[in-house]
């Protein structure tokens, strides 16, 4: 590929997200702090300075990157191996203190919160990546690595770590897994669940157990497969073996502008018909466009556009312009008012800006943003898109659509004032008809982003009681006493026992 | 289990279900990797119907062999029949499918063959090759098992994206769902791909398809040594960009003769795209053989020998290990064919070099006194070998006397607490899959 890296520059989101501060939700009781023992015996396992308790400097850790929810912990504490992560949550759980993992914070479901004053455990000294094996594809990294730094460190041996979530530039490995965290070129390459061969795991007692292993097909239960995507409710991972693929030898981006989404919809449903697979297929509509011609990201897109398609295409050189071809015409025949073509790196980068600067921009247009992720059979995309765009009138709310149209992965965006009390029920009410719509088409309520705390409550839309009760029992085999990141994926309906 | 007690077991079920979906006694012998036949065959047509047996199972705790088309039921064979065999062969319905989705939901009886000729007319395919033939869908999402197509496209974990089944004790649930991205909940999917039917029986499955590519080439290389190919192999691995299989093959041969190996090479995709691969495979590959394009006839005998490798055998292993060293599974697997055995003693191999994985077939096993001794020795040390480089070996199928004298997976005492924790979870009267050995 050369030259930019297009998945770098996805980074910014994760601090544009943080700027946006926006919170109705009343903040939570400072929580007691930390007895003095329990804080001098962790000091001993990792030192003096990576047990911090001090309420000032824990106001950092209060939030996540979804700020509605503020909850400050009770102390943070950084171990810098799997030893000392076993011995801190072993001394924790001997305290009945319960505990919330926690990589860069760049969660957008709340995930990261220690509720109810659980202390938090930080992964962030633990970011070296432990071997990069180029001969065998693979990597083993502690869990607080950098996504774009592994990808970084294996791109000097025409190697790139596949999953690209946009806040790649912050988002650790740790956390990606936590997720299951996907990316814009998760359409051709699948979330990390694919990736992740092996997983070293400190659970809640603060044993450690090794998982995984390159062989998948392996006798017993696929430990590595049910931990992926538990959002840090199962124990500390703390090392992680991936797989890494080849850098694609060649590239073709296209942008194709439309006068409405619902042509750009059509396009991708006749792209994926006609049997092409590009890289990537992501959606802005024009609300969106002109969050960004008008912020310091311009990208250079029409302000009168209804919608703009990106679609990417990589792999072996010969055939991707064909292919690309083949993409356009289904734009045109479309209805697509114009296609453009990158001709260079940088004109890739310029046509990817409008896309990964989306969520940057929307700050100029409203204070507050709630993002939401729902996911759709693809070809009930357009049926869904209206629906929504009607809630969002219905609400007398503003709405700005970005996404990963490929898989119908939907991030509808409402803009709205905090300040507002009147908006802010108006928001929640919109959200809450989006994911019921998408449920009853098909979909889900979360995509990539996870339950975390903002969502347990819309479980209940899509798991029965049976299917609620099989979750909380499993977690149960892991976390018996109910110490790891309590409150999180499920309804505090459904009770957490063994 | 007494012949009186079958006779309860199957009126019993005939209480429950029509007459015609319970088999017992004569009829019920084809459905067994076991000595004997189980008690009972039972041939649910709703996932309520398989409900109401497995809560009826469990409180009688009854022992329970999941099954679809029966083509598994020697995974892991043991002495003793299960009470009754659960099988989904007669749920074969469709229940979605979009093709503009590129997702399909059925039934789990509905077989791989069924499956194609449904969705191969809409240009699309499920890019699975698991070994054997006629496979449901159910028994593919429970066994987890990958064939040579695994090297690209990942396994059954990776595109099964929903599940409907029923645990041990009767309790309906869904997993996943239809969509390609979903992260609501914990992944009750993964838990049960690969579990073998321990944790509940699988009615329903949604999977994720593809396009069908364009062309589909297979090139083989022939002439070279065993080590070469497996050299070339790798080489063919390590390129930028990944071919849809990569496969090893060593024809029937006796175990200590002629060994006639070739290697095969998948390519997958639009014809520009392929003409430029397979310029830069046979660049890669040169040297190591003679390289040729099969003809479409051909590349599909040469593949379906790799799919129907294992059939008919006495002794299937499954050898593993990371696929940039797959050649190191060569020689310890050399050294186990060469070392005597029975002159009427033959074998097949099939090493997936994107994935690591070689199976052997040894088709029929030399029987005099003390064989079972000495192919458990033999295996052994063979375990021992490979464990030293960070391999496996799992014996996938092969006679109860000689299954006995192996030794399970070493399962470190966490993980197989945490395992058995999983179990009670979904089967609590243990009455699932393998509980009857």
């Amino acid at each position: 590929m050369g030259g930019v890296d297009p998945k770098a520059a996805l980074g910014t989101v994760a601090a544009d997200l943080q700027a946006m501060v926006w919170s109705f939700v009343p903040k939570a009781a400072v929580p007691d702090p930390m007895p003095r023992a329990l804080a001098d015996e962790l000091a001993e396992l990792v030192g003096q300075d990576c047990v911090i308790t001090d309420p000032s400097r824990l106001l950092v850790y209060e939030s996540d990157a979804l700020t509605a929810y503020r909850y400050p912990p009770r102390a943070i504490v950084l171990p810098a191996n799997t030893e000392q992560a076993a011995a801190v949550l072993s001394a924790l759980s001997s305290h009945g203190v319960a505990f919330v993992p926690r990589g860069a914070g760049t969660c957008l479901s709340g995930g990261a919160l220690a509720v109810d004053g659980s202390v938090l455990l930080g992964t962030a000294r633990m970011d070296r990546i432990l071997k990069l094996d180029p001969v065998g594809r693979l990597a083993r990294v502690q869990a607080g690595v950098v996504n774009a730094d592994l990808t970084a460190a294996a791109r000097p041996h025409g190697l790139h770590y596949a999953p690209d979530p946009s806040s790649q530039s912050a988002c650790t490995l740790g956390g990606n897994v936590a997720e299951n965290a996907g990316g814009p070129h998760c359409l051709k390459y699948g979330v990390t669940s694919r990736w992740v061969t092996g997983l070293t795991l400190v659970l809640p007692d603060g044993r450690v157990t090794e998982l995984g292993g390159w062989d998948k097909e392996s006798p017993g239960f696929d430990l590595v497969g049910v931990v992926v995507g538990s959002e840090g409710c199962f124990g500390l991972v703390t090392e992680i073996e991936v797989r890494l693929l080849p850098t694609p030898a060649a590239v073709r981006t296209l942008l194709a502008i439309f006068e409405d989404v619902e042509r750009a919809v059509a396009a991708v449903t006749d792209i994926i018909g006609s049997g092409l697979l590009p890289a990537a297929l992501e959606i802005i509509d024009g609300e969106t466009i002109r969050a960004v011609e008008a912020s310091v990201f311009a990208a250079g897109y029409p302000m009168d556009a209804g919608a703009a398609l990106v679609i990417e295409f990589d792999g072996t050189d010969a055939g991707l312009d064909s292919e690309a071809k083949r993409a356009e015409d289904c734009c045109l025949a479309a209805g697509a008012r114009e296609v453009r073509r990158a001709c260079d790196d940088a004109e890739r980068e310029a046509l990817w800006k409008g896309r990964k600067k989306a969520f940057g921009a929307m700050g100029r247009v409203a204070p507050d943003l709630l993002v939401q992720d729902a996911t759709v059979p693809r070809s009930k995309l357009p049926a869904v898109l209206h629906r929504i765009i009607e809630i969002g009138h219905q609400h007398g709310l503003r709405l700005a659509n970005t996404f990963h149209a490929g898989d119908g992965n939907l991030h509808p965006n409402i803009l709205f004032d905090r300040r507002d009390p009147d908006q802010v029920a108006r928001v929640e009410q919109a959200s809450e008809e989006i994911m019921r719509v998408c449920v009853a088409a098909g979909g889900t309520i979360t995509g990539e982003h996870g339950v975390g705390l903002d969502k347990r409550d819309y479980m209940t839309l899509v798991c029965s009681r049976v299917e609620l009760d099989l979750m909380a029992a499993v977690k149960a085999v892991f976390d018996p006493r109910g110490l790891c990141n309590p409150g999180k994926v499920l309804p505090p309906t459904v009770e957490v026992r063994r | 289990m007494s012949v009186a007690t079958a006779v309860g077991l199957a009126s019993a079920l005939r209480g429950i279900l029509p007459r015609e979906r319970v088999v017992d006694g004569e009829a019920a012998r084809r459905w067994s990797g076991w000595e004997g036949p189980p008690g009972a065959v039972v041939f649910p047509a709703s996932t309520d119907e398989a409900a109401s047996v497995l809560a009826l199972a469990s409180e009688e705790g009854w022992t329970v062999e999941p099954a679809g088309s029966g083509t598994w039921l020697w995974h892991g064979s043991a002495a003793t029949p299960p009470d009754l065999v659960l099988s989904a062969s007669g749920m074969v319905s469709v229940i979605e499918y979009d093709p503009a989705d590129l997702t399909v939901t059925a039934e789990a009886g509905m077989t791989m063959p069924a499956l194609a000729s449904l969705i191969t007319p809409q240009y699309q395919w499920l890019p699975l090759d698991p070994p054997g033939r006629s496979h449901s869908l159910g028994a593919v999402a429970a066994t987890g098992v990958w064939g040579p197509l695994g090297a690209a496209w990942g396994g059954p974990r990776d595109l099964v994206l929903g599940l409907r089944a029923v645990t041990g004790d009767g309790r309906t649930f869904r997993a996943g769902g239809r969509v390609v991205k979903n992260v609501a909940g914990f992944d009750l999917v993964r838990l049960l791909i690969g579990s073998r039917g321990a944790l509940a029986f699988i009615t329903e499955v949604t999977m994720r398809l593809s396009p069908l590519p364009e062309v589909d080439n297979t090139l083989v290389i022939r002439g070279g040594s065993l080590e070469e190919l497996a050299d070339a192999a790798v080489r063919a691995c390590a390129l930028p960009f990944t071919p849809a299989a990569v496969e090893l093959l060593e024809r029937q041969v006796s175990l200590g003769g002629r060994r006639e190996v070739v290697l095969a090479v998948r390519v997958l995709g639009g014809r520009e795209q392929l003409e430029e691969e397979e310029a830069v495979l046979r660049a890669a590959l040169a040297g190591s053989g003679e390289v040729t394009r099969l003809a479409p006839a051909e590349a599909d005998a040469l593949w379906g020998e790799v799919s129907h490798l294992e059939e008919g055998a006495e002794l299937v292993l499954r050898l593993s290990i990371a696929p940039a060293r797959i050649h190191e599974l060569i020689g310890p697997v050399q050294v186990l064919c060469s070392e005597g055995g029975g002159q009427d003693e033959s074998a097949r191999m099939a090493v997936h070099s994107g994935t690591g994985v070689l199976r052997l077939a040894v088709l029929k096993l030399h029987v005099d006194s003390g064989w079972e001794e000495r192919w458990a020795n033999r295996l052994k040390d063979l375990m021992s070998s490979l464990s030293r480089r960070d391999g496996m070996l799992t014996v996938t199928r092969g006679p109860a006397p000689l299954l006995a004298r192996l030794k399970g997976r070493d399962i470190s005492s966490v993980d197989g607490e945490l395992m058995s924790g999983l179990k009670a979870v979904f089967d609590p009267a243990g009455i699932l899959s393998g509980s009857h050995r």
